[in-house]
């Protein structure tokens, strides 16, 4: 079972108010918590599925977070990396996601 | 942005964060029982998510501290109660009674299998505390993260650590018992390695997974390199027992075999530890089990082992056990970088044989009847019995360089092959070699001997090479000899003689020597010995240029005297060859015949109108003469024949033109009317009247000796079956090995010529320095002179002392002794 | 977008030209700032030459403020210099729109002015990476005062008495608190302001800090012209472009304030004989610097951003010692510069200038690169990451220059005006790590700012840190002359920050190629 959780290409992130994202494994990687939580040898239900439910975030900053991750992903490699631009409103909640997501 | 910098940052939603849902008991209960499913293996059905927001949330409510020691706990009931439980379980009686390794032979395969067992049970709680606490780290990240930081703990993880360590290794094995499971555990690891020792098979990667627990446990909670369990608990225990091993070990090898098998079995017990370390145990404990290996068991025993009767170092040599030789260096070298044991051996061994080659020299040598005081008559009787063992005694001379060769040559190939080609080594062989050499005083002769002999025969029908390499042998020897400026004193005299008497094979081989030993010895050394070979080709040129001369100017009517001249200069050839003088006494020149005394004054005058201001003076005592005899037979007929006689011989034998068939000349005559040298005389008279062969003179009475009153006829029943005959002087031409007047004779010049290297090294030096102290002064002479020789410190003294009696120094100071240089 | 045009009228300016909230004791000049048409349009350089026409383009601009603020400050300075720039945030708080409303009340600037007040004790933005629990929690203190305040959470095991005046309520009763010296100094800048006197000597002791709005009015400082008695000769016509010296020589000063860093024409700054243990990276700002003094200060090391002073502005002179400086020969060195990049067998003999023959090289004045220390990494929370820890982590993560989540949202926090408007109570029961980073970026915030020394982005958790020793012994002297040859070098320390694991100096070519003039960028 955690063969087939390593074969998969994709999870999905599921935010606390039901938003779903499928993001590339690699990509949702980026944050520390969701890398330990999709590790397979640890052989969590998460890890069996690649479906995490992450209770505390909403579909807004899990979009945000999402973004972040696709954004870290591209660059890098890159050395001249463009800024993220990151709505005001959204800043706070974006850093506990951070602090809770470890990234 | 500036649109969007107007909204408000709102804080976030509190509904997050809001625990009034749950209290901590509750959070807790939830994820402690979650735990112990973790540890039963049962994470399948948990949610990461879940637990890591149980977490999170009780971290955010301030219980961080309270979870981290609720977790601790809860570990600490598991390891303490579970896994404790299992792993004392596997440990059998037969584990903690047999204390001794391998003493009772039938006990040890039950403890085997019991540790065996035990080993395993405890390598699968380590491994299942390691991934679950993998786990449950993963899951407690924030708490930790929390925690390092914020409180300024350990991680969850090595708080547990710590807590399998105490709760599990540092158990009581049974409540009556003092002993611990980690007592128990080095114990069974190190009977298991006392039984791979004895040569049994064992279950290497679980002794190998028990290690690594050890390596992955720290004594304290900060977890330096060098608090880990391994190293604390088990490691000086295994270096113990170890050194124990080795130590009965070693001796048991060198009482039951031989040196080489010593040399063996130690091999492959330090390939054997090395293993052991790579596979068995840690990397760590490599170096300390190499250094226990090295002293117990090398440093120990290698000195016995180089010394061992009959099979050490000695027998190696003696038999060529390159292989064997090579091991005992590999030994060696590991504890000592001097390799001393083993230097000392092949020294002594060098020695050793070298002198049993001095010996077999002198015995040679010695067996002949010793000369001792040779004068006038007595003289010409011993000379003659002494022509055969002279040239027995040069034979040794020879084999004594050739079996040096030959044990050089044998060293050389141990030393290459065996040792490595180590630089110490080689100067400690060297150093062996030199001293042997050295302490034969001949050896300057016999090394002088052996070019000479090689020169002039040794060298016929050989390639160059084989003669290149011949006289590289001879160069590696004189690199031996210390007192260079002996053997180029024989050498000198040695050449001279082939160079004059024209006994050298080829001169290319005489010039390539002269070279090779310019590289070996330095410049200075062949000056001397190149200005003889110019001489050489300057008196060819001169003979050739005279000749032509006297076809232009000379008196055809003139019986012709052929005339071949070498014009030597006097200071580069030996002195006994230019001395005028012997015995003190000013030798008046010989008087030649008319004939030739005309052709010698037309030659001074050719010379000198070339070259004025020189002063020539012949030595007749080394030249040679081909005269056309006639011989009248009783009989009427007439027999000529040619004779090749040295010049004093030539000169005695015109007297007789003068002399009326019949009559004679008595020695004193003789003697008068030629002024040879008397020592000189004797000997042309001896070949010319008493060598049976060459009777050209007839002498009465008949007898061996020469003696002043002897009359000399001339023999014309000379009978000789060649046309030409070639009348040698006694004892004259060939070189051979000195006899002990000479010998002493050659040490007397070399003293006075060193004296004068020394005073012109001091002359030299102080001029330079204006001033020296004393010590300082002897220093750079002997730094100066140790090219050449090894100057006698007393003579060094007492040539200080004559100089500053001819004021070329002056005693400036006493404390310390200071010279200063009178210009 | 506001920020190509490159000369606007900054906010400061529009501001700070009303009367003053202390009018009692006006920090104004006396008459409102000139109002100056100009016939050169800065919008149309070449930086901007792709720039949508603004509705006023074609017109005479017309400027607020002073004359010579519009000017470009240092003419020498290259043009391309502006160019590409990245947009970085300074970090300094300018006011926005709707804060001037509010700003007409007295009391909005107070939690500026505490802000400085309060972190008195911590007046070293650098260290709390180190220390991470001395990091203060002072500002947000007065909001919450109960027992379960965020302070008493972050004090952590060392508890140090506040200054006294962290005790008292806000604003409401500052005049009351006033000290003396404060008083003092802000009577001597109004006298300096009507007397046109560019030269503000406040060496009058004992202040210990910059109290707010002291010295934001000198951005304003107008020279009086000299009126005299005819005969009018020619000397008596000079410059009226104020030659700004600022002199807190004296004071037991514990760290600057940005206000300081506002101060773009300020020509000589004297801090001689103070208590700082740290100058803030935002020094950078001041581009017009000719002349520094640092000296008997409880200095360790020196912002990296001098050096960038002297090599792109003016500095001319950098008076440092004596300072507890840290010395090279103790320090730890990872690579060296000087005379080459082999490890040197004596320090002895590599702290020499290389002899020279006439003419005298370039390499003689200018500052050298003696040695790299070695660099030190921090992770995403801001804690330094122990060597073995870094062995293990991947490479590519090693050399990514991708910001953290956490470093983009405290960079548009910074950005934002959240601080200003977020009452301390909203947040106070915010996880205790995101408070940490909260109150760490309001340092840097309150300090000036930072911005990468390799990347030259604006940030706020420096994720490196490495000290670099460079001989500017020439300019020690204020440039009297060369170096002798074979003379003895004394590298300074100067520290560098980076912004992401990528941004660590590059050993083989350690070149300022790029360097953004962050005073434009206002």
């Amino acid at each position: 079972m955690s063969s087939t959780a390593q074969t998969q290409e994709y999870v999905t992130l599921v935010s606390g108010d039901g938003f779903e994202f499928v993001v590339p494994r690699s990509t949702a990687c980026v944050s520390g918590t969701i890398r330990r939580m999709l590790d397979p040898s640890s052989n969590f239900s998460e890890a069996i599925t690649g479906r995490c439910v992450l209770e505390t975030l909403s579909g807004v900053v899990l979009e945000k977070v999402c973004e972040y991750f696709c954004y870290n992903q591209k660059n890098k490699e890159q050395a001249n990396v463009p800024d993220m631009d990151i709505p005001p409103e959204l800043c706070l909640e974006l850093l506990m996601a951070a602090d809770y997501l470890d990234t | 942005m500036a649109m969007r910098a107007r909204k408000k940052i709102h804080a976030p939603r509190r509904g997050l964060m809001s625990n009034n849902v749950n209290t901590f008991d509750e959070m807790w209960d939830v994820l402690a029982s979650s735990l112990r499913e973790i540890h039963t293996k049962n994470a399948s059905s948990l949610s990461f998510e879940e637990l890591y927001r149980k977490a999170y949330r009780i971290v955010l409510m301030g219980k961080c501290g309270d979870l981290y020691e609720q977790v601790k706990q809860l570990e600490g009931e598991w390891l303490g109660q579970e896994i404790q439980k299992r792993i004392t379980a596997s440990i059998t009686s037969s584990l903690l009674l047999a204390k001794e390794p391998v003493d009772v032979k039938d006990q040890s395969n039950e403890r085997r299998a019991a540790g065996e067992k035990f080993l395993s049970v405890l390598r699968e709680a380590w491994e299942d505390h390691q991934l679950c606490m993998g786990m449950i780290t993963d899951v407690l990240m924030y708490m930790d993260r929390v925690v390092t930081t914020e409180h300024r703990k350990p991680s969850i993880y090595v708080a547990t650590m710590a807590i399998f360590r105490d709760c599990v290794i540092r158990s009581n094995v049974r409540s009556d018992s003092d002993s611990v499971v980690g007592d128990v555990l080095k114990d069974t690891v190190l009977f298991m390695i006392q039984l791979e020792r004895a040569g049994h098979v064992i279950e290497r990667p679980l002794i190998r997974h028990c290690i690594y627990m050890l390596e992955g446990l720290y004594e304290t909670i900060t977890e330096e390199e060098s608090s880990k369990l391994y190293l604390t608990m088990f490691e000086p225990a295994f270096i113990e027992t170890s050194r124990s091993f080795y130590r009965t070990e070693g001796q048991r090898i060198l009482e039951m075999a031989d040196a080489a098998t010593f040399c063996k079995i130690a091999s492959n017990r330090i390939a054997e530890e090395r293993e052991r370390c790579l596979y068995t145990l840690s990397t760590l404990t490599e170096s300390k089990i190499k250094d226990v290996l090295d002293e117990e068991l090398i440093s120990r025993h290698i000195a016995e082992v180089v010394n061992l009767e009959g099979t050490g170092v000695r027998s190696m040599i003696d038999n060529d056990r390159v292989d064997v030789l090579a091991s005992v260096y590999e030994l060696n070298s590991r504890v000592d970088k001097k390799k001393t044991p083993l230097t000392l051996a092949v020294q002594k061994r060098i020695v050793e044989m070298g002198q049993e080659i001095n010996a077999s020299a002198t015995s040679a040598q010695s067996a002949k009847p010793v000369e001792k005081e040779t004068n006038g008559d007595k003289k010409s009787e011993k000379e003659k019995e002494k022509e055969k063992p002279m040239n027995q005694q040069t034979m040794s001379a020879i084999k004594w360089v050739d079996d040096i060769l030959a044990l050089k040559s044998k060293f050389d190939r141990i030393w290459k092959e065996s040792f490595k080609q180590d630089q110490g080594m080689e100067g400690a062989m060297m150093n062996s070699f030199s001293e042997f050499i050295n302490s034969n005083p001949r050896s300057s002769e016999y090394l002088s001997l052996f070019f000479d002999e090689n020169l002039k025969k040794g060298i016929k029908g050989k390639t160059e090479s084989e003669v290149d390499s011949l006289l590289d042998n001879g160069i590696t020897l004189l690199r031996y000899v210390k007192d260079k400026d002996l053997f180029e004193t024989y050498y000198k005299k040695h050449l001279s003689r082939r160079l004059l008497m024209k006994r050298s094979v080829s001169m290319d081989a005489e010039r390539q020597m002269i070279s090779k030993m310019k590289v070996e010895v330095g410049n200075q050394f062949t000056q001397r010995l190149e200005s003889m070979f110019r001489d050489m080709t300057v008196s060819d040129d001169l003979t050739s240029s005279y000749k032509d001369h006297i076809k232009k100017t000379g008196d055809p009517d003139q019986k012709k005297v052929d005339l071949e001249i070498n014009v030597l200069t006097s200071t580069m050839w030996p002195m006994e060859i230019m001395s005028n003088n012997k015995d003190g006494e000013v030798q008046l020149p010989c008087i030649f015949p008319k004939e030739i005394e005309s052709t010698k004054q037309s030659f001074e005058q050719f010379y000198l109108s070339k070259h004025s201001g020189r002063k020539l003076s012949w030595q007749a005592s080394m030249g040679t003469a081909d005269i056309r005899a006639t011989f009248q037979r009783s009989n009427g007929k007439v027999q000529r024949h040619e004779l090749n006689v040295s010049t004093y011989a030539m000169v005695i034998l015109v007297l007789f033109n003068d002399v009326p068939a019949g009559e004679s000349l008595t020695y004193e005559e003789i003697q008068a009317r030629t002024r040879i040298p008397n020592h000189d005389l004797i000997r042309n008279l001896q070949s010319l009247a008493v060598a049976p062969k060459t009777r050209v003179l007839k002498k009465e009475p008949m007898s061996k000796d020469v003696k002043p009153t002897d009359k000399f006829f001339f023999n014309h029943d000379f009978q000789s079956p060649f046309m030409k005959v070639r009348i040698g002087v006694v004892s004259g031409g060939a070189n051979k090995v000195e006899n002990q007047d000479q010998r002493k004779e050659t040490e007397q010049k070399m003293n006075e010529e060193r004296g004068a290297s020394i005073e012109a090294a001091v002359v030299r030096i102080m001029k330079q320095r204006k001033k020296l102290v004393h010590s300082q002064l002897m220093n750079e002479v002997l730094s100066q002179l140790s090219g050449r020789f090894s100057p006698n410190i007393n003579m060094v003294k007492k040539r200080i002392e004559s100089l500053i009696d001819r004021e070329y120094l002056e005693r400036v100071a006493e404390e310390p002794p200071t010279y200063g240089y009178i210009a | 977008m506001e920020n190509e045009i490159p000369l606007p009228p900054p906010p400061r300016r529009r501001k700070s030209h009303r009367p003053s909230r202390f009018d009692d004791r006006s920090s104004q000049p006396s008459s409102d700032p000139a109002l100056f048409s100009s016939d050169d349009i800065p919008a149309s350089s070449l930086e901007n030459y792709h720039a949508p026409a603004h509705g006023n383009t074609g017109r005479k601009r017309r400027y607020r403020g002073t004359w010579w603020g519009e000017t470009v400050l240092n003419p020498k300075r290259k043009r391309k210099d502006f160019k590409d720039k990245r947009f970085v945030d300074s970090g300094v708080w300018m006011g926005s729109d709707e804060s001037l409303v509010e700003s007409l009340l007295p009391s909005e600037d107070a939690p500026i002015s505490e802000d400085f007040f309060k972190n008195v004790r911590n007046s070293n933005p650098g260290v709390p990476k180190k220390e991470p629990e001395e990091v203060d929690a002072a500002p947000f203190a007065p909001a919450a005062p109960g027992p379960e305040s965020v302070l008493g959470m972050d004090r952590g095991p060392i508890s140090r008495p506040q200054p006294q005046v962290v005790a008292q309520p806000r604003v409401a009763f500052r005049r009351v608190v006033e000290s003396q010296e404060h008083q003092l100094a802000r009577a001597i800048v109004n006298d300096c302001l009507e007397k046109g006197q560019d030269s503000v000597d406040l060496s009058i002791g004992n202040m210990r800090e910059i109290p707010s709005g002291l010295l934001r009015p000198l951005q304003h400082l107008t020279k009086l012209p000299a009126i005299r008695e005819p005969p009018v000769t020619e000397d008596v016509y000079s410059s009226l472009e104020p030659f700004l010296r600022l002199f807190l020589a004296g004071n037991s000063l514990f760290k600057l304030s940005s206000e300081l860093f506002d101060l773009s024409s300020l020509k000589v700054l004297s801090l001689r004989n103070n208590k700082l243990t740290e100058i803030p990276p935002a020094i950078r700002r001041l581009t017009s610097l000719q002349d520094v003094n640092l000296s008997v200060n409880r200095l360790q090391y020196l912002p990296w951003d001098f050096l960038w002073l002297i090599r792109k502005g003016d500095l001319k002179h950098l008076i440092v010692r004596p300072n507890p400086l840290m010395q090279i020969d103790e320090a730890e060195i990872a690579h060296w510069h000087y005379p080459n990049t082999t490890t040197p067998e004596s320090l002895e003999e590599s702290l020499r200038l290389q002899e020279y023959d006439s003419p005298v090289p370039e390499e003689a004045w200018a500052p050298i690169h003696i040695a790299t220390g070695p660099i030190r990494h921090f992770n995403t929370d801001g804690y330094p990451i122990p060597e073995a820890q870094l062995n293990a982590t991947s490479s590519t993560e090693l050399k990514s220059n991708v910001p953290s989540l956490r470093e983009v949202s405290l960079v548009s926090l910074n950005k934002s005006n959240f601080f200003d408007l977020t009452p301390d109570s909203d947040i106070a029961d915010l996880p205790e790590l995101m408070l940490r980073l909260l109150r760490y970026a309001r340092e840097v915030r309150a300090a000036g700012g930072r911005c990468c020394s390799i990347c030259h982005r604006g940030f706020v958790l420096p994720r490196t840190e490495w000290i670099e020793w460079w001989d500017c012994s020439t300019y020690e002297n204020g440039l009297k002359g060369p170096r002798a040859s074979g003379e003895k070098l004394r590298p300074l320390p100067f520290k560098r920050l980076g912004c992401s694991w990528g941004c660590v100096p590059d050993m083989k070519s350690v070149e300022i190629t790029h360097l953004p003039d962050e005073a434009a960028s206002e």
